[in-house]
């Protein structure tokens, strides 16, 4: 029955990791390999210990847990043994790397530094905000649907107006992917970063970027767009 | 077709219209351009898509029926488009123009940028190089030939192009008005204000008044001008009086 569903925890939208005694990890599903990017083992070592039911079996919690960009509301803790333990986070599904419903790909071919600097010049119009830019120079032209894509960005610039300086930075996220329709995408990282951040805006942004496959992440002083490069 | 659209841009805030206008020329993009009348929308419009057709929302039958036949369009008054639901620009590239405000979701559901168009007194460097463009324009129109130069004092922005473009066609036919042009431009005028019982005093400040200004501006003194005109200087103080005109010293 196990051997079963191995399948089903190694694709778990929620990451999933298994420890030894000696607090090594010795199973971690994709999701969980994802998560590890950004966050210590110890930390879910820790959490796993801390809310471990009292005698074998499993325990679920509810508590809401954030690292980086991961958002959970609750984990499973469980052991059937000595030898291991195993958690299991529930990720919020507002914000996790929900990208794998069929989703429509826009058909034209752009290139991303003429929309930055077309966003970057409407934002001046009115500023006299200085915006610097650190870009990696590679990128090809790629499938994206321009008229969303200008709409994200200017909110994600109009969130940060008045400034004295913006700093947009690009490059590729070496190592990940995203899955669209079931095809697997290279992803671009466009940051944004400022003083301070006016969140009204971060709604509407976040919808615009659902409909285009991109995934949008505010921290308190940035905002980062993850985009698939689709050719 | 209007190929040769120029758009003109001294100060900061125009140099960045110009450069999204520009950019925008080889995007898949929709774009609202928002601005106070007068500002220049239209004339933008023309330089962002000079291949577009033009259709101005208030006939909204007009309107589908264009935006059915055409891939790229200008939409003038787009505040009064009644029935948002009714467009589909799947396609195609269009600019809607407004000076009124639309509902951002609105903005948003049809446009990937929004360009603001700040008024002309936020944007001094322009209003020269706007003006001598009218100047040109003005000298053409009315087949002039003299070199004259603007007098920037009589320069009107309160209606930003719009009363600018007036005030230097108004300067240009000042400088070369006939005596025959003046009484057409009084008559023409008094004929819509014919009416009541005391005509001739009510209107009376139409010639007195530039009479006494521009002879207090020659002899800079009343008692000199009262000479000039063959006006006892009581009388002529007391039109001054009555006629409200500031004088720069009394030296009567």
């Amino acid at each position: 029955m196990m051997t079963n569903a191995q399948g089903w925890i190694e694709n778990d939208y929620n990451p999933f990791i298994l420890f030894s005694s000696a607090g090594e990890m010795s199973y971690t599903n994709a999701s969980a390999e994802l998560l590890l990017s950004y966050a210590e083992k110890k930390i879910f070592h820790d959490l796993a210990l801390a809310y471990a039911p009292q005698d074998f079996g499993y325990k679920t919690t509810f508590m809401n847990l954030e690292y980086d960009k991961f958002h959970f509301y609750a984990i499973t803790v469980g052991y059937e043994d000595e030898e291991t333990i195993g958690i299991k986070l529930y990720q919020n599904p507002m914000t996790g790397p929900a990208r794998t419903a069929p989703t429509k790909i826009s058909k034209e071919n752009s290139n991303i530094y003429v929309l930055i600097d077309l966003c970057i010049s409407l934002a001046s119009v009115s500023s006299d905000t200085l915006f610097k830019k650190e870009f990696d120079p590679t990128i090809p032209e790629f499938k994206l649907s321009q008229n969303d894509f200008t709409k994200l960005l200017r909110k994600v610039y109009d969130s940060f107006l008045p400034a004295d300086v913006i700093t947009t930075g690009l490059k590729l996220k070496i190592g990940e992917t995203v899955k669209i329709n079931s095809k697997k995408y290279q992803l671009l990282e466009l940051s944004v970063k400022g003083e301070q951040k006016d969140v009204t805006l971060q709604k509407s942004a976040q919808e615009i970027a659902d409909n285009i496959n991109i995934k949008c992440t505010f921290t308190k002083n940035s905002a980062t767009l993850e985009i698939p490069i689709i050719e | 077709m209007h190929n040769d659209v120029t758009y003109l841009a001294h100060s900061k805030s125009s140099k960045e219209v110009l450069k999204t206008a520009t950019l925008f020329k080889n995007l898949s993009i929709n774009a609202f351009i928002t601005g106070p009348a007068g500002s220049g929308k239209s004339l933008l419009a023309q330089y962002m898509q000079s291949d577009a057709v033009v259709a101005d929302a208030s006939d909204i039958d007009e309107l589908l029926s264009l935006t059915e036949r055409s891939d790229k369009i200008i939409i003038e008054n787009f505040d009064k488009i009644t029935k948002y639901s009714a467009l589909d620009f799947s396609n195609k590239k269009v600019i809607g123009i407004s000076s009124k405000k639309i509902d951002e979701k609105i903005i948003d559901k049809f446009f990937g940028i929004t360009i603001e168009l700040q008024p002309l007194a936020e944007r001094e460097e322009d209003i020269l190089p706007i003006a001598e463009k009218f100047l040109e324009q003005a000298k053409e129109v009315l087949m002039y030939d003299e070199e004259i130069v603007l007098n920037m004092q009589k320069l009107d922005i309160s209606q930003n192009c719009h009363s600018l473009k007036k005030s230097v066609f108004f300067q240009l036919l000042q400088d070369e008005i006939t005596e025959n042009e003046i009484l057409s431009l009084m008559e023409a005028f008094l004929e819509k204000r014919m009416e009541g019982n005391n005509i001739y005093r009510e209107f009376l400040y139409l010639y007195e008044r530039p009479l006494i200004t521009t002879g207090l501006k020659r002899f800079k003194s009343q008692l000199k001008l009262s000479d000039a005109l063959g006006l006892n200087r009581n009388t002529l103080r007391k039109k001054v009086n009555e006629l409200d005109i500031k004088v720069g010293s009394d030296d009567d």
